[in-house]
This record gives structure tokens, sequence and C-alpha cells, in this order.
């Protein structure tokens, strides 16, 4: 009698014992901190931790709801956001596609997808850095000899170019990881579907539509939303490269709350700044769950 | 055994030795020696941390009870690291400031006052001009250690070959002479930081430009960013931008490099690149002459050494302190530099005649870089000056209406606290 | 294309890595490595410090890597395999963790260390690293549980076997390339990771890769083809240890699902 009972109790429990760890870890290291954060956000001042005389309510929140800077930083950050993550999925698609097919030297091609991703990030930002060196970096060199342009570019000082420059560097550090990840969903689709799909007549476009994207559809919108929320708050490339300059082209939000927390020292401004990211972050997160609520519903 | 089971082992056995590998290491040091920490960017410097660290072992052999451990931060992010550490609780003995990031720390009340620590009024005969900058209603902050000032530097080589014959001493000179100097792109007249990417070395340059013309960042309390003065300079450095004499998008790495590879003719820059030049390539004809402008003038930044409030051994960091300070001669020496002390720098002077072209142009307000009145809001300051000169350079926005545009932010900004 | 826009850069970056100083500076632009130079490798990797940043990374990347797939294996299948109370809270909490920038975290982390005494350790990296990672791989993982039909565990169930057995002898192998992927998104986080490496460690014999070659970047100058080099020597080892592990863990996870 007694058995049962605490078999029934123990199998209740298994799930909350084994996320426990997990939530333990982040809940001290992540989500305490960021309940902190909330509240420092209701101070001013220019400390890196807040004074208590130092409250000041929403004031910060008032303050920068009200600032041209906020609405430009919005806007890029948008324009940064879905230029980084609808290219870098796309170039993740395909290199996961491609790694499907046996060709050779797919093995040291699948060696070098894992390259730009093993680069420190300084490194990578220097790398293109210099790339982008408008006196004898690869770039410039390119775009003279093939003759688009004949004088000498510098694209992170042009107000138009600058913006889809950091966002290229941003792809080539994160299209890797989509690509591994989407790999790894690929290798779980079921191998029978294709060939009915092929008995059926199907060609390779209609295969993935119908038979592949379905299949991979929960790796890939989560990737998608993990894109999403990084790309918001992602700023070292943009401040080695630019730091949102020129004429603020390229001030994201995340710079924008490194440079207040860091250069102006301004804790409390930054973390309201990162309060509007996450509000911004948890609005597509929220999405996210609805709709895969709204999937999920008719099965279950 | 299975290859399976086998892994699990394996994998066991590594995390294990991960572990031991990660943990920390308790440290069973008794009381003595004392090790005291001494935070700078110099120490990862090539010249300057082989310096101090020549310093540091003949301080040891002193005081061999006092052992001095390398706080080390890639000057980058030397200031904001060491504000977190400094907020945080946990700051080093010995924290090294450059001007802005010493009053950055001195108004969040990170600084010690040194008057208890250390006896300073035995030096204050040696003293330069420059140690007021720690002073601060009637407490001493800080011992300036040395300072570096900008001049003009020049390849004489190629000034000759373009049929120059002296140097340049005004403004219009200057353009003139780097316009003949340019041949782009393979060489150019003058190499400047120009792009928000390098907006805090930029500052010394535009500050330097603005100042010439007789601009004043900030006056009687007031941003006077929109002053006529300001306007010119700024006139000026899109004069120079348009004219294509310095390589555009290039930043100080770089310019500098070229410089020293005789494909920048003329920078204006600091004592310490004039002696990386040399060491760099000796064959160069180099030559420092005072700043292109009538009066001559330019600006420093100084470095200091303070002790932090919270550190864990004041006294024996103060010891250390007092003692650099008596030996700043050797250090000035080691890195060809003239530092805080009167007697200390008539024999480096006389070790490095050229550093007197360095020494002897007067200060601009305030040092150059620091608004007068807005010196703890220096970055804030300079990041909208510097934002809407970009406008000017890149947009083409007037120079008059985009320095209105950076008063007004300045002025809506500088209000709150 | 996509080949080429990923190879580009890292082409470039080998080749500046061994120009000499003064070639970097001429029109054209040579595309071609100099091999004469190829020595500088020899020396970076000679260099006791440097050799002592890699092992760090390597120590830090792995600590990172193992931790969080060992949690997100748990925490993923608890999300993925049990309906209860609390679970779409929990995944949701897990993913408000990643909104955060490091910026804000970085001040109160640097508080929590000092506290728990942690600070100058290579554990504080690895316990913040994975705090940042372990939320992203649980979702990684929980993705791919989602996709592995749950007939096979309940066969098993049916068997006798506890649910924790079904996770070590079923659901694990299954996932092989899924917890691989895991381990190299916590590697690789860990081996760039840059904001906390710099403010919690000021050791320069515990710094990792990427505040050493951070603290190349010089007051005055910075050398292109000295930073490319160390670029070079910073990257290589964790891909080649990456790939190295990759086959192991692949074979080695692959082979439990045979027997």
């Amino acid at each position: 009698m007694t058995k049962p009972l605490r078999s029934r109790w123990q199998a209740a429990l298994l799930p909350y014992g084994l996320i426990a760890p997990m939530l333990l870890l982040v809940g001290v290291l992540v989500l305490y901190p960021m309940t902190r954060g909330l509240l420092v956000s209701l101070y001013g001042g220019r400390d890196l931790v807040p004074k208590p005389e130092d409250f000041v309510g929403l004031a910060n929140y008032g303050a920068l709801l009200r600032s041209p800077e906020l609405a430009n930083a919005l806007e890029v950050t948008i324009l940064y956001t879905a230029g980084t993550v609808g290219l870098a999925l796309l170039i993740g698609m395909v290199c996961a596609l491609l790694f499907q097919v046996n060709f050779p030297g797919r093995g040291l091609a699948r060696a070098i997808l894992t390259v730009p991703w093993g680069t420190p990030l300084v490194a990578s930002a220097l790398i293109w850095y210099w790339m982008y060196d408008p006196q004898y970096g690869l770039v410039n060199y390119v775009l003279r000899t093939t003759g688009i342009t004949t004088a000498n570019v510098s694209l992170l000082l042009s107000p138009q170019w600058a913006l889809p420059a950091v966002v290229l560097v941003d792809v080539w550090r994160i299209f890797p990881f989509g690509a591994v990840v989407l790999l790894t969903a690929l290798t779980a689709v079921d191998r029978t579907l294709y060939d009915s799909a092929q008995v059926d007549g199907a060609g390779p476009i209609a295969t993935f539509r119908y038979v592949t994207l379905p299949d991979i559809r929960p790796t890939l919108a989560i990737l998608t939303l993990l894109f999403t929320i990084w790309s918001l708050k992602r700023f070292d490339t943009i401040w080695i490269m630019t730091q949102g300059g020129p004429s603020d082209a390229t001030n994201v939000l995340a710079v924008s709350i490194y440079r207040e927390a860091f250069r102006n020292f301004r804790i409390g401004n930054a973390a309201a700044i990162a309060m509007i990211g996450i509000t911004i972050s948890t609005a597509v997160t929220l999405g996210y769950f609805v709709l895969e609520r709204r999937r999920e519903l008719p099965t279950t | 055994m299975t290859r399976y089971s086998m892994l699990r082992w394996v994998s066991a056995l590594a995390a294990l030795l991960l572990c031991v590998a990660l943990w920390p290491g308790q440290s069973l040091k008794g009381a003595s020696p004392v090790e005291i920490e001494l935070a700078t960017w110099h120490w990862t410097e090539p010249e300057r941390g082989d310096a101090l660290r020549k310093i540091v072992a003949a301080f040891t052999k002193e005081f061999p009870n006092i052992k001095i451990k390398e706080g080390s931060i890639p000057y980058p992010r030397f200031e904001e690291t060491m504000m977190v550490r400094l907020a945080g609780g946990s700051p080093p003995d010995v924290l090294v400031a450059a001007d802005t990031m010493f009053f950055s720390f001195l108004t969040r009340g990170h600084l010690a006052p040194l008057n208890n620590l250390l006896n300073l009024s035995k030096y204050k005969g040696d003293f330069l001009q420059a140690q007021q900058v720690a002073e601060n209603k009637g407490q001493t902050y800080g011992v300036v250690s040395e300072y570096v000032t900008y001049a003009l530097l020049s390849n004489k080589r190629l000034l000759t070959e373009a049929g120059i014959t002296a140097p340049p001493t005004t403004p219009e000179e200057f353009l003139a002479a780097a316009k003949k100097l340019t041949k782009a792109p393979d060489q150019y007249g003058y190499g400047t930081r120009h792009s928000m990417d390098q907006e805090a070395g930029w500052w010394y340059e535009m500050s330097f430009w603005v100042e010439g013309f007789g601009g004043k960042w900030a006056a009687g309390g007031k941003p006077t960013v929109n002053s006529p003065e300001v306007v010119a300079g700024v006139k000026f450095f899109k004069q120079m931008y348009d004219a294509g004499i310095f390589p555009k998008g290039v930043d100080s790495a770089t310019y500098r490099r070229m410089f020293w590879q005789e494909k920048v003719a003329m920078l204006t820059d600091n004592q310490a690149v004039y002696v990386i030049t040399k060491s760099q390539n000796s064959k160069i004809d180099l030559q420092a002459t005072p700043t292109p402008f009538k009066p001559a003038l330019t600006n420093a930044e100084i470095v200091l050494y303070t002790i932090p409030k919270g550190a864990k051994h004041p006294k024996e960091a103060a010891t250390f302190l007092d003692w650099f300070y008596r030996h700043l001669k050797d250090y000035g020496v080691a890195v060809q530099n003239v530092v805080n002390s009167k007697s200390a720098n008539e024999a480096i002077l006389k070790q490095f005649p050229y550093l007197s072209t360095f020494v002897n142009s007067p200060l601009a307000d305030n040092g150059g870089i620091l608004p007068r009145g807005f010196e703890t809001r220096q970055p804030e300051f300079r990041n909208a000056v510097l934002k809407h000169v970009v406008d000017v350079l890149v947009k083409n926005t007037d120079a008059k209406a985009a320095m209105d545009a950076a008063q007004a932010e300045l002025e809506q900004k500088l209000k709150t606290k | 294309m996509a080949v080429a826009f990923a190879v580009l850069p890292i082409y470039w970056m080998l080749v500046t890595a061994v120009q000499r100083g003064t070639d970097l500076y001429v029109w054209p632009p040579r595309l071609l490595p100099n091999l004469g130079e190829v020595g500088v490798f020899v020396r970076l990797f000679s260099t006791q410090l440097i050799r002592q940043w890699l092992l760090n990374s390597l120590l830090v990347g792995c600590g990172t890597a193992l931790l969080a797939v060992v949690l997100s294996l748990f925490a993923a299948y608890s999300l993925s395999r049990f309906r209860y109370r609390g679970r779409a809270l929990f995944g949701f909490l897990l993913l408000l963790t990643q909104m955060l920038p490091g910026t804000v975290l970085v001040v109160p982390l640097f508080i929590f260390f000092r506290e728990t005494h942690l600070l100058n350790t290579r554990m504080a990296l690895v316990l913040a690293d994975t705090a940042i990672v372990a939320p992203i791989t649980v979702w990684i993982l929980k993705a791919f549980f989602d996709t592995i039909p749950e007939e096979i565990e309940e066969a098993a169930l049916m068997d006798g076997c506890s649910r924790l057995g079904v996770l070590r002898r079923i659901t694990i192998p299954l996932s092989a390339p899924a917890l691989v992927a895991a381990f190299a998104i916590g590697f690789f986080e860990a081996w760039g990771e840059f904001a906390f490496a710099l403010t919690f460690v000021s050791d320069q014999s515990l710094w990792v890769a990427s505040v050493g070659l951070a603290s190349w970047i010089g007051y005055l100058t910075t050398p292109v083809e000295i930073m490319m080099s160390g670029a070079v020597v910073f990257t290589v080892p964790s891909v080649l240890f990456f790939l190295i592990l990759q086959r192991q863990l692949v074979s080695g996870l692959a082979a439990g699902a045979i027997r």
C-alpha cells in the first residue's frame, strides 16, 4: 500500500527534481540579479551601485520615452535584428541542407564552418575591421579592382553602409551556430518520409516545403527566437567597430546600455533601457509561446 | 568493458579532474610578506611594462616584505573594469588612473585621501604644476607620475622632398603643407582620428584643433561648444577632411604605423609616439616642433597613482607610492618621458633634449581635454560633441548648425545630475 | 557563396597573420601568405603565458560545456516529457535569462563572486558562463527531444525500466547529435566570452585566451599582423579540440544505442 503511494509521489516530483538544479543556478546567477536590475532602473545618480538617496521612481523611463535617441536606437535595433536573424537563418539553413548531401571535402567544410564560431569575439571584430580598412583592406581592394568604386571606401564611416557592414560581421559569427543546430534537427527527420515523397514525385523544393520544414519546425522556431533575443542584446562587435557611429547609424539599444553603464556610469538609466529591451524580447517570446500553444492544442 | 561504460568512466574522471583544476586554490600564505596589487594598463604595454617591472623589482629588493602583484587590464576597458571593482568592493591597492578616469573615480568617492597615509609636503617644491589635478577640497588624492603632451611630429625627409623647408607654424601653413605632402593613396600629409570607434582618442585631436582657434569646450559653468572659436576649429577640421590630407576611416593604430613607415608625413601626437616611432624605424628623420598655432599650445594626458578606498593594504601601498616618487627619475629615463619632478626632469631633459619641445609649450585651459566645470562629465560631453562633428564630416551638416545642436543636447544632458 | 562567406575572413586572417609588418601597408594588398613568416606561430605557442591562457580557456570551455550539458539534459527532459504545473513558467523563465544584456549583469555578479570568494578563479567563469549558456542548450535539447517519438520510451517503461533508466538507455543515445551540438554551444560560448573573463579575473596567469588577445590592443598602437596571428593561435586549438572531441562523443554515445 505504501509503496505505490511513494512511487506516485516520486513520479510527481521527478520533473521538478530534474529541472531544479538548472533553476537554482540560473536563479542565483541571472534571475536574482535581473530583479535587482529592475529595481536599479528606479535609481538615478551616477554610480555603478546606486545609493539609496538617488531613488527617482520612474523618472528614468519618463526621460527615455521622450528622448529622440531612444526612438533612433529602437529603429536601428529592429533593422539590425531583422538583418542578422534573417541572413543568419538563411545562410545557416543553406549550409545545413548542403551538408546533408555527401560531397567530397564535406568533413573539411564542416570543420571550417566551426571556425567563425571558435574565433574569440575580439578577434572576429578585428579581422573584419581590418578587412573593412579603407586603405589596405580586402573589401576595399575587391570593390576597387572590380570597378564598383574608384575611390577608397570606408564602409564604417558611411551612415548608409555602416549598419549593413556590422550586420554582416555578426551574421558571420552566428550562422554556424544555426547551421549546426539545424543539421542536428535534419538528421532526426524520418528517412522514410523522403522516400515516400520521392515516390509521390515531389521535387526538391516541394520535399523541403512539405517534408523537411514541418519536421524541423520546432528547432527552427526556437532558433529564430534565440537569434532574435540575442540580437537585441548583442553589442560587442558594434562597440569595437563603430561605437554606435557614424551619426548613431549603428547605435542599437545594447550599445546605448553599454555607454550609459560603463562610459557615463549611470547604471539606473542603463537598466531602464535594458528593461525596455527586455519588454520587447518578452513580447516576441510570448508571441512564440502563443503560436506554439496553438500548434500543440489540436494534438493534445 | 563496453565502449559505453568506458566512456562513462572516462567522462566521470574528466569531470573530476576538471573540478580539481577549476577549484579555487586555498591560499595558505602567512602574514608576511604582504602582497599589494598594482593595477594599471601599463603592464601590457611593451616599453612601459618592462620599465615598471624593473622599478618594482628594485622596490621589492629594498622592501622584501612587500610583494607587488600585477593587476593587468587592457587599456580600452581599463576604466569600466576598475569601476566595477571599486563599486563592487574589491579594489586594488594601488590604482593608476589617467586624468579623466581619475575624476571619474574621485567623484564617486572611490579614492582615499593620501594626506593621512604619507607626507607629501616634503615634495611640494619638486612637484610640477600638473600635481594640482590631484588636489580636491584641501586633500590630495593621487601622485602625478608623468604626463604626455602633444606636439607636431614630422618626417623631415618627406618635408624636404616636397620643398617644405620648415615645419608649419599656423593652421593655414599646415593645411597647405599637408596638401603638398599627400599623394593618395600611397602617401598622406597627416594622420588623425576622426570616427566614433576612436572616440576617446579623437577627443585629443579635436580638442587640440579647437583650442588652436581659441575655442574652449566650456566656460563659466556652461558648455560653449557653439562659440565662434569652436565652430572655426570644427570648420577647419572639416576642411582637412575634405582636402583628403589624412587617410579616411583609418584608425590610429594603422596611421601611426604608416607614419613610421614614412607613408604619413605629419602627426599631431604625443611624446610616447615619438619614442615608439624612433624605436620602430631607426632611420626615420623625425623632428618634433611646437604645434602649428600662434601662440603654440598643447594638451596633456596626466597619469596619477592613487590608493582606492577599501584597499586591503593602504599602508604598504603608501610606502610604495613614496618610494616610487623618489625614484621617478629612473622611470622617466626608462620610458623617455618627463615626470612630475623638477629635479628629475633636469636629468631626463639632459639625456633626451628633444623632450623639451613637449615640455615647453603652454598647456591649454584645464589641460585641454577636460571641459572646465564638467571634468567628471567628460565622456558624455565628448560623445555629444563628437557625434555632431561626425555629422559635419560625413553628412556635410553646416558646422554652426551641428554645434548648435550639440550645445542644445549638452545643455539638456548636463541638467540631469 | 555561403562557404566563401565563411572562409574568406578566415583566409584573410591567416594571410595577414603571416605578413611582415611593412608588407601590410601596400597597394595592392598581398593576397597570398608569406610562408617565410610561419615561424610566428611557433614563437607564440612557445610563450609560456600564451599556453597558460589557452589551457585556461580549455578548462573553462570544457567545464562550462559539461556543466551546461548535464544540467540542461535533465531540465530539457523534464520540459519535454512531463506535463506539470509550472512547466510553461519554467521554460519562460529560462528564456527570460537570455534577454538581460551581460552589461547589466556584470556588477551584481561581481559582488556575488566577491561574497563567495570566487573572484580571480576559473570556477567563477564556469558558473557565470554556464548560467548564460545553459538555458539555450535546454531549449535546443527540448526541441530535439520533442522530435523523438514517445512510443519508443513507453515500450521501455512497459518493460519495467525506470524513467531515469529510459533517459539513460534510450533518450541519451538517440540524442547523441543534439548533445554534441549542446556541448559545442557551451564550449564555444565560454571560449569566446570576454566581458566576464575580463572583470572577474585580474591575474594574468588566470586569463583566458580572449582577454589575453584583447590585451594586445595597445594604448598607442595595435600591430594587426600580431593580432591576427594571435587570433589564429586562439582559434585553431578550440576548433581542433572540438573536432576531436566531437568524433569521440558521437561514436561513444552512438555505441550506447546499439547496446
